[in-house]
């Protein structure tokens, strides 16, 4: 019988980690373990989960400061595999699985193995916002053959890079590629992990498995978009994507992306001293350059 | 709670025995084995066991400290979960704080094992040469020139010279403990009397459950201590597939086969798996064969029970570092008996090693596999062309690369010679280079080792040993049993069988020039071959004469 830990990474949003819990708890297939790894809350967190009962086996951990999404989902993927799991399932603290998601991503799996060979590094599911619709910015990337698993009756989407709302990671993944970058700490750390793992082949988005992401507010992000309140969120993003783009495409990459960065800052008339504070976020990326950190490092 | 048994083994855990439906005999002990230590690492606690697969390069994961946390990329895919009860009670003692890490690893609810499938390990594992530039340029160097290459290497290793000429530094085990000292952090925590009417036993170390002669003594050992009436516990602290594991001699016997490192779970001086040994058995004796992990904890276990006998085995100074002589002699204090299996090695360990001579026992290992007594000279029919073998694992310690090139210099010369290669190994895809680099490929007859040695030495005329080192090759042993003389370099204690007319000096180039100079006279006057071995059967019957390490150890264990 497959065995799947679920991940959840929360920081301060109580009201909606209960309803991420019920969500889990109502899963035809159930897990064989819940981690709730709690990002050092400062709101009532951690002490609703202390006394927590839940319906499947939970594991609460609490880390001693916020190390972001990014440390979040590394910690939680490497307690996942700890466990014994067959799979992890990871999703953020906003992200209401429809009760068969689970079932879905795991039969979605097998189905895509069965077509494609068994290095298909992950599933992922379909995001909706809370209105129903698609959710902006959890659009996983498609292969070029995205339609080939389709035409051949599955429910699969051959896909690249998807976000860490609902996705179903395999053991051998994890211990092959490593853990997402606790580095990154917020921003880009999905992007990265899930091109990674599809290095030799694409992962599936299951199109009958369903999670609502109740974010608050269906945008897409893009670079012309900063303000003051939202610059912290984007500093991290552009290190994190020029560190990749350098140390893992190359120098062309990079200077494309400073470049595009640059003309998305101008068109969206940004304050300059915002400009001038991303642009110092795009060298930092030449420098900044974290290493893989496995299942079985210390 | 000692009594109990699955599979006719000795178990300290309950578990359904439909876990082992489908298992061949050497996964079954496997099992078992790793079961038992963390039966012994969780008392009284009942653990969900994950076991994995894994590909040929994937040794058994059995009780490593991963094996606590899962933190392996071993550990890729998972076959199937079981549940086990650990038998082994609680000991009531309060914990030291030194050993909080070792407490926190045992209290995971679960335990990781890779318990490698026969089916693998019959698989001959890849050995994939490198393929960037400095690979290629060096396996072509190796190919052209092996001997230069062994030359070079042998360059390198005067740095362990003085390792070998000069006496070890004796451990000093409380100091570890003392303020500055390796283990500071750390209390030695003596283990608790055994109840009256535990199971006598005896603990033995073993290197692995693999071919090979020393394995084949420690296999007899374990075989004498049961027939004395002990229970043998039975350990080994290096990494293997341990194809050997299902022979009859482990029979009823406690196995722990160890996967290593166990660094955090055997927190130094408490020891948790010994001492809980210690608690549960009459424990009567110690033996060690090439087993590092015991060497390094005999001093605690005289600390805990003074008075039981501690014996080891060696048998061969290795040229890096000494080897297990040396590890013997550093812990030599907590060993009662050092046994060693030629008077080579035993003069080592007096005039080297200054081990008083009462402690030194010399007995050959003789009487596993040979019968000297009824062997007699295999002469060679009229016109028919001199075999030469050469049978080993195609190991560096072997020099197979030595035969190789002695099968060059004869076959250029136009000796009427037959050669026969006999063996397998790691260094299988070298030799092939070597041969094909030399045109040898329809000269020298190649044979794995699943011909049987026998047959090989009933078409030999002279078996060569060109090894880099030895101890006493059973093979030498063997090989004159059957009627065949043995050439060889001067290595280890061949001195003591052959004579100073077949042997040659150990390094490559004056090696192959001595062979082969020892083999054109042998080639021309079988009358000096059938001498060779008469002087040969001589000194080996004159070396067996010795009481043999069976009757040796059989009479040292009765009195246990």
């Amino acid at each position: 019988m497959v065995n799947v830990a679920a991940v959840v990474v929360t920081f301060n949003r109580l009201e909606k980690l209960k309803n991420v819990i019920a969500s889990i708890e109502k899963q035809t297939l159930p897990v064989s373990t819940l981690f709730v790894i709690d990002n050092a809350s400062t709101d009532a967190t951690g002490e609703y989960l202390t006394g927590l009962e839940t319906t499947v086996p939970l594991s609460v951990v609490t880390m001693p400061e916020n190390l972001g999404g990014a440390g979040g989902f590394a910690e939680g993927m490497r307690r996942g595999y700890a466990s014994g799991a067959d799979h992890v399932w990871i999703m953020d603290d906003d992200c209401y699985p429809e009760p068969t998601a689970l079932q879905a991503l795991v039969r979605g799996l097998d189905d895509a193995v069965a077509e494609l060979g068994p290095e298909v590094p992950f599933s992922c599911s379909v995001v909706k916002f809370t209105d129903g619709e698609i959710c902006e910015m959890n659009n996983p990337v498609p292969t070029w053959d995205w339609g080939r698993l389709l035409v051949r009756g599955q429910q699969n989407v051959m896909v690249t890079a998807c976000s860490f709302v609902s996705v179903l990671i395999p053991r051998w993944a994890i211990a092959e590629y490593g853990l997402p970058y606790s580095e990154y700490f917020i921003w880009f750390d999905d992007r990265e992990y899930t091109l990674r793992v599809t290095a030799r082949c694409p992962g599936v988005q299951v199109l009958d498995s369903t999670v609502v992401h109740d974010m608050g507010d269906n945008r897409g992000v893009n670079f012309s978009m900063v303000d003051r309140k939202s610059l912290w969120k984007f500093s991290y993003g552009v290190r994190n994507e020029a560190s990749w783009q350098l140390h893992h495409r190359g120098v062309l990459y990079f200077l494309e992306f400073g470049a595009r960065l640059f003309v998305s800052l101008h068109r969206g008339r940004v304050p300059l001293d915002l400009r001038l504070k991303l642009m110092g976020r795009w060298l930092r990326g030449i420098t900044f350059n974290p290493r893989i950190t496995h299942v079985d490092a210390s | 709670m000692t009594d109990h048994r699955i599979h006719d083994l000795p178990a300290l855990f309950e578990i359904d025995d439909m876990v082992l439906d489908g298992l061949s005999e050497r996964e079954i002990r496997l099992l078992i084995g790793a079961l038992n230590f963390h039966a012994i690492m969780a008392p009284e606690r009942e653990l969900d066991v994950h076991l994995y697969d894994g590909d040929v390069t994937a040794l058994p994961r059995l009780t490593d400290d991963a094996t606590f946390d899962g933190g392996s990329r071993q550990f890729r895919h998972r076959l199937r979960t079981v549940r086990m009860r650990s038998l082994v009670t609680m000991d009531g003692r309060e914990p030291a704080a030194a050993e909080e890490p070792s407490l926190a690893l045992s209290a995971h609810h679960e335990r990781h094992l890779h318990i490698s499938s026969d089916v693998i390990v019959a698989q001959d594992p890849e050995r994939p040469p490198r393929t960037d530039l400095i690979g290629r340029v060096a396996r072509r160097v190796k190919a052209v020139a092996p001997l230069w290459y062994d030359e070079a290497r042998d360059l390198t290793l005067l740095r362990h010279r003085r390792m070998l000429t000069s006496a070890a530094r004796r451990q000093s085990y409380e100091k570890q403990f003392d303020v500055g000292g390796v283990d500071e952090d750390f209390l030695i925590v003596p283990a608790a009397e055994a109840p009256r009417g535990a199971t006598r036993a005896v603990v033995i170390g073993m290197h692995w459950f693999e071919l090979g002669g020393a394995e084949r003594w420690a296999f007899e050992t374990v075989r004498l201590a049961r027939e004395a009436g002990l229970l043998p516990i039975v350990l080994t602290d290096r990494e293997s597939h341990h194809a050997w594991i299902g022979r009859p001699e482990l029979d009823g016997a406690l196995l722990l086969p160890f996967s290593v490192p166990t660094d955090i779970s055997q927190t130094p001086g408490v020891e948790p798996v010994l001492r809980t040994l210690l608690r549960m058995f009459d424990i009567r004796g110690v033996v060690v064969h090439h087993n590092q992990w015991l060497y390094d904890r005999l001093a605690w276990i005289r600390l805990s029970r003074p008075g039981i006998p501690v014996v080891d085995s060696t048998h061969i100074v290795e040229y890096r570092g000494g080897g297990y002589p040396r590890s013997s002699a550093i812990v030599s204090d907590s060993i009662s008996t050092h046994h060693v299996i030629s008077p080579q090695l035993r003069n080592w360990m007096l005039e080297v090693q200054r081990i008083p001579a009462e402690k030194v026992v010399m007995a050959p290992l003789g009487g596993l596999t040979i019968k000297p007594k009824d062997a007699t000279f295999r002469p060679r029919s009229a016109g028919e062309p001199l075999t030469v073998a050469f049978i080993g694992r195609l190991a560096r310690q072997k020099a197979p690369e030595v035969f190789v090139s002695l099968v060059r210099e004869l076959h250029r010369s136009g000796e009427d010679m037959r050669f026969v290669m006999h063996g397998d190994g790691e260094q299988s895809g070298w030799i092939d280079d070597i041969i094909e680099a030399d045109g040898l490929g329809g000269v020298i007859a190649r044979r794995t080792s699943a011909v049987s040695v026998e047959d090989t030495l009933d078409e030999a005329h002279v078996l060569v040993i060109p090894s880099h080192n030895e101890g006493l090759t059973l093979t030498t042993l063997e090989a004159i049993a059957k009627g065949v003389p043995v050439v060889s370099t001067d290595v280890g204690a061949q001195a003591d069988i052959i004579p100073a007319s077949a042997l040659v000096p150990r390094n490559v180039h004056r090696a192959v020039r001595g062979l082969a100079t020892v083999l054109r006279g042998l080639a021309q006057d079988e009358s000096a071959r059938e001498d060779l071995w008469r002087r040969e059967r001589k000194a080996e019957k004159k070396l067996l004469a010795n009481k043999t390490a069976t009757d040796w150890f059989r009479n040292e264990v009765a009195t246990w």
